[in-house]
């Protein structure tokens, strides 16, 4: 299609989601941009079987599903495990949980973010908070993904749902299945589902093969809830996600196991009398292992990069039904991460060379978070939120604080910080129609693992190796955002503007006194702190419920940043704009996407980015229901990127093209 | 009220998480007791009784002999007792009878120190050639006993093997046409961080005379060969006396194999050579 995209037409065609079933319990959008409270007590509500996330798009890559919405974008390395961003800013200013826990990637290149531990299959809903909401779970600059996994239910009449899905792909030669299982007892509820996928090289627009981009793929899912009392529950998790012989066009290497076990057990009550609410209680661990394998490039060297990241930690979040006008939550959490990671390399005829990239970490953070919400009236509130973390990182490798003394830094003293953050929101309900939100929010962040502690970690994008600062400074962000929202009948839109500024905004900046230690790289940067960089942007979406087989939804984002010397910021988003035809009728569904970006001509040069040509997608799926052996069964046919363009987004790495026309097929079937 | 805060139970356990953690374990250093064996883990080269001078040597080394500065260690005993002299002048004298019949010596330290509390006397002496292929490396300790004012000499054959990578190498001045012999002193034990640098310059004048050249000027660049990188923050050594240069530091970023480049230049600061360099593997 066209090089820079100008205007879209709105195609009146009617197409509906997969999601058929789950029509009435979620909005289509299987996204939630609601605040917490009620997406909690909405789970306990739903006695159905949960939706497939998957609906109209064939992936159970998660990040995949939410890439188009507003706000977000994803960076791709390969075509697997991509990175999601906010607003142009990565996991480092985000906050990534699973059901509110604390997970971590153990890749120093990015190659495993927290997203790629799970698959849609796991999960019931993606929250996403960027205002009151965004940091109950963790401290962050820029918003807080929530990935929400299926919980067991239980139902008065005992029920057992089970679906088996099973799909194949042309774009990657690739197929997947699953099973999922639901069985809901009075007081006992048990969910398991698992997941398979084998992907080959996928081909970009005009039929380019992308050499390593291959990926394999397990996940099993197990969640058990059982009722203790009158409004007391426990709830077990367990995912085992197991992905191996992947590969990262984008990267000098591959991977060649990356491995999780992500647990949990949850108290859960919901208690009555003077100050009703409910509480959770988690106490949870994860394991995560990464290794990286070059053994299938070529290379001057070969080199073993295995990674290591295990947490562990617990929260109680305390919500009060409303009392005395306000509505309070308190969440107090804990906990510790280890992250190690180390490089080996096999020189011909010379002794190997040792090092680690990640000093073995040990990090332990204590937090508390505080959200009052005030109701004035009817149609005014006040939103305060609070949150502190106090942070102790220690470099528990003598190796690792040997390392980091030839750059002049003493390690045998932990590193200690304090994050605060203070929010204050105000919503205005005008009148049935209108609603206008504001919020002022000043935040800090940790430093990530890489930040403050790299070691020589080689960043493919801009051809540098990477230094941590263990004394860097802690980024702050001031952020003002407004919302504008307005409901009809049958249509509603919602318009938020936002503008922030990011106080010791960490950069890696060269230090030209330095020899890289990777062969073929440019040189050494370091982390450092620049005085500030700004965003500001705009996010919309809209929905019109055309008639009632036809619906639509508009997304759209931009965002336009820049540092303390103007140099455009990376990741910015250029204007982007999803429409989404659905429509059903009967059995049939038909599902047609208009995606549409503009060119983006402000990158930043030195974080390794090019100008990035606009482009166009088109994605078409038809789906219809019918029974088999009196099951429901589900038949879909789609094909996505229809006129097989050749395009790549500006948040990808190295230019790395997009798959083109992807023809897919995918079965499913409800028993 | 009460059931709310049964929660709160779970505070101290998540406290406890961090705030454990922050007391940091200090590791408890030992202050070690003096040794009461100041050559324990050494190697003994040899022992001899010295009947002129009434006294029992033993001398040590930290490893077996190689090319390069070797500092020996010698416990001089009243002979046949396991009583320390503590006041004695020892001198070295090693020399080398070549194959091809010529005799030739070495730089050697003797102790500095004429008196010691525990018998220990420690100086250095730099073996220039392997003994293999060259002929046979003597060592001579002459001791005078200022007990009993009596003086005699021990003597030993010494094998002087060729270390696996050099810790010695020689050239000729660029700019007198000296041949210089520039020995490694630290790291003795090279690690990942920050490592002591130091070496030890000597200069053969004649087949017997091999004097400590002083007030020269050493660089050291590290580099990894196979990597093509460096180090940052490297100090060169300087000269302190009897031709050692001490006070450097080479830092290593990982383990493997570090090449340690060296460029001497003289007092004026023209460069002798620039050749010179250390391999060094860990």
């Amino acid at each position: 299609m066209g090089t820079s995209w100008k205007g879209l037409i709105l195609v009146p065609a009617v197409l509906v989601g997969m999601g058929l079933k789950a029509q009435s319990q979620h909005p289509d959008t299987l996204f939630i941009r609601q605040n917490l409270t009620e997406v909690l007590i909405l789970d306990e509500q739903i006695d159905e079987s949960g939706s497939q996330l998957n609906g109209f798009r064939n992936s159970q890559n998660i990040e995949e599903l939410v890439e188009y919405q507003p706000g977000f974008t994803i960076t791709r390395r390969g075509n697997y495990a991509s990175e999601i961003n906010r607003r142009g800013l990565s996991s480092e200013r985000l906050t990534t949980t699973i059901n509110g826990m604390k997970v971590f990637g153990a890749c120093t290149d990015k190659m495993d973010p927290i997203n790629s531990y799970v698959s849609s299959n796991n999960l019931s809903s993606v929250e996403s908070s960027c205002a009151e909401d965004a940091k109950c779970y963790g401290s962050n600059v820029g918003g807080q993904v929530n990935l929400l996994t299926k919980e067991p239910r239980l139902s008065s009449k005992p029920k057992w749902n089970n679906s088996f899905n099973l799909g194949v792909n042309s774009v990657s030669q690739g197929w997947q299945s699953s099973i999922n299982s639901d069985y809901s007892g009075k007081n006992l509820g048990v969910r398991v589902n698992g997941m398979i996928t084998e992907h080959q090289n996928y081909r970009a627009g005009g039929g380019k093969e992308i050499k390593y981009s291959q990926y394999n793929k397990v996940n099993l899912g197990l969640g058990l809830k059982t009722k203790i009392g009158e409004r007391s529950f426990i709830i077990a998790d367990y995912i085992h996600d197991d992905a191996w012989n992947i590969g990262y066009p984008a990267l000098p290497m591959d991977v060649s196991q990356a491995r999780a076990d992500i647990y949990s057990i949850t108290y859960r009550k919901f208690f009555e009398g003077n100050f009703s609410g409910n509480l959770n209680w988690k106490v949870y661990g994860n394991n995560v292992k990464h290794v990286m394998d070059d053994s299938e490039r070529e290379v001057v060297m070969h080199m073993d990069m295995p990674g290591l990241s295990d947490t562990y930690g617990s929260y109680a979040q305390l919500k009060f039904n409303k009392k005395w006008s306000q509505e309070v939550s308190v969440i107090l959490d804990g906990y510790q991460n280890r992250s190690f990671a180390e490089m080996i390399m096999y020189p011909e005829n010379e002794r190997f060379m040792y090092m680690l990239t990640w000093p073995d970490v040990l990090r332990r953070v204590l937090g508390i978070y505080l959200q009052d919400k005030i109701f004035l009236n009817e149609s005014n509130q006040i939103i305060l939120g609070m949150r502190f973390d106090y942070g102790v990182s220690d470099v528990q490798s003598e190796l690792g604080r040997k390392q980091f003394e030839v750059f002049g830094y003493d390690l045998t003293e932990a590193r200690q910080h304090e994050i605060k953050t203070l929010s204050l929101g105000y919503n205005k309900v005008i009148n049935s129609k209108n609603e206008f939100k504001f919020s002022l929010e000043y935040a800090e962040r940790l430093p990530s693992i890489s930040e403050q502690f790299a070691f020589y970690i080689f960043n493919s994008q801009d051809g540098f190796d990477y230094l941590g600062d263990p004394d860097i400074q802690v980024e702050s962000s001031n952020k003002a955002e407004i919302t504008y929202l307005h409901k009809e009948t049958s249509w509603s839109f919602e318009l938020t503007g936002f503008a922030q500024q990011l106080d010791n905004y960490i950069f890696g900046e060269v230090d030209s006194s330095l020899s890289a230690m990777t062969i073929g790289a440019n040189g050494v940067k370091r982390y450092v702190n620049l005085p500030y960089a700004n965003i500001f942007g705009i996010e919309g979406g809209a929905i019109w419920h055309v008639t009632h087989w036809l619906e639509y939804y508009l997304n759209a984002s931009y965002t336009y940043g820049f540092d303390n010397e103007q140099n455009p910021l990376p990741l910015m988003i250029p204007l982007t704009l999803s429409n989404e035809f659905k429509l059903k009728r009967e059995k049939n569904a038909i599902y047609l996407a208009l995606i549409g970006k503009a060119e983006q001509n402000r990158y930043s040069e030195l974080a390794g980015e090019n100008a990035t040509p606009g482009y166009m997608l088109v994605n078409l799926t038809y789906a219809r229901e019918f029974k088999l052996m009196q099951q429901s069964c589900t038949l879909s046919a789609g094909c996505e990127n229809i006129f097989d363009t050749y395009y790549r987004d500006h948040s990808d790495w190295l230019d790395l093209p997009r798959p083109g026309r992807n023809i897919f097929i995918n079965f499913r079937m409800d028993f | 009220m009460k059931k709310i805060f049964s929660w709160a139970l779970m505070l101290p356990l998540m406290a406890s998480v961090v705030l454990t953690g922050c007391a940091k374990d200090e590791d408890e250093e030992t202050t070690s007791p003096i040794l009461e064996n100041p050559v324990e883990g050494k190697t003994m080269l040899f022992e001899e009784t010295s009947t002129e001078a009434e006294v029992d040597v033993k001398v040590y080394t930290d490893m077996d002999p190689y090319v390069g500065y070797n500092r020996i260690y010698v416990m001089v005993y009243e002979m046949g007792t396991q009583t320390a002299v503590t006041d004695a002048h020892v001198e070295f004298m090693p020399e080398m009878d070549m194959i091809t019949g010529m005799m030739h010596g070495s730089p050697f330290e003797n102790p500095a120190m004429m008196t010691s509390d525990n018998g220990l006397y420690e100086g250095a002496v730099v073996f220039v050639m392997p003994s293999e292929g060259n002929g046979t490396w003597r060592l001579g300790i002459k001791v005078h006993n200022h007990s009993n004012e009596k003086e005699g000499m021990v003597e030993s054959t010494v094998n002087v093997v060729s270390p696996e990578e050099a810790k010695m190498y020689s050239f000729e001045s660029a700019t007198d046409g000296a041949r210089i012999f520039v020995s490694l002193v630290e790291p003795k034990n090279p690690e990942v961080g920050k490592n002591d640098f130091a070496v030890a310059i000597h200069q053969k004048e004649t087949m017997m005379s091999w004097p400590a050249v002083e007030d020269l000027q050493v660089e050291i660049e590290p580099e990894m060969p196979t990597m093509g990188h460096g180090s940052p923050d490297n100090v060169n050594p300087v000269s302190t006396g009897n031709g050692h240069y001490t006070d450097g530091t080479v830092n290593f970023t990982m383990t493997g194999y570090w090449k340690v480049n060296v460029m001497i230049k003289d007092a004026g600061g023209e460069v002798m050579d620039d050749d010179g360099f250390f391999d060094i593997t860990f």
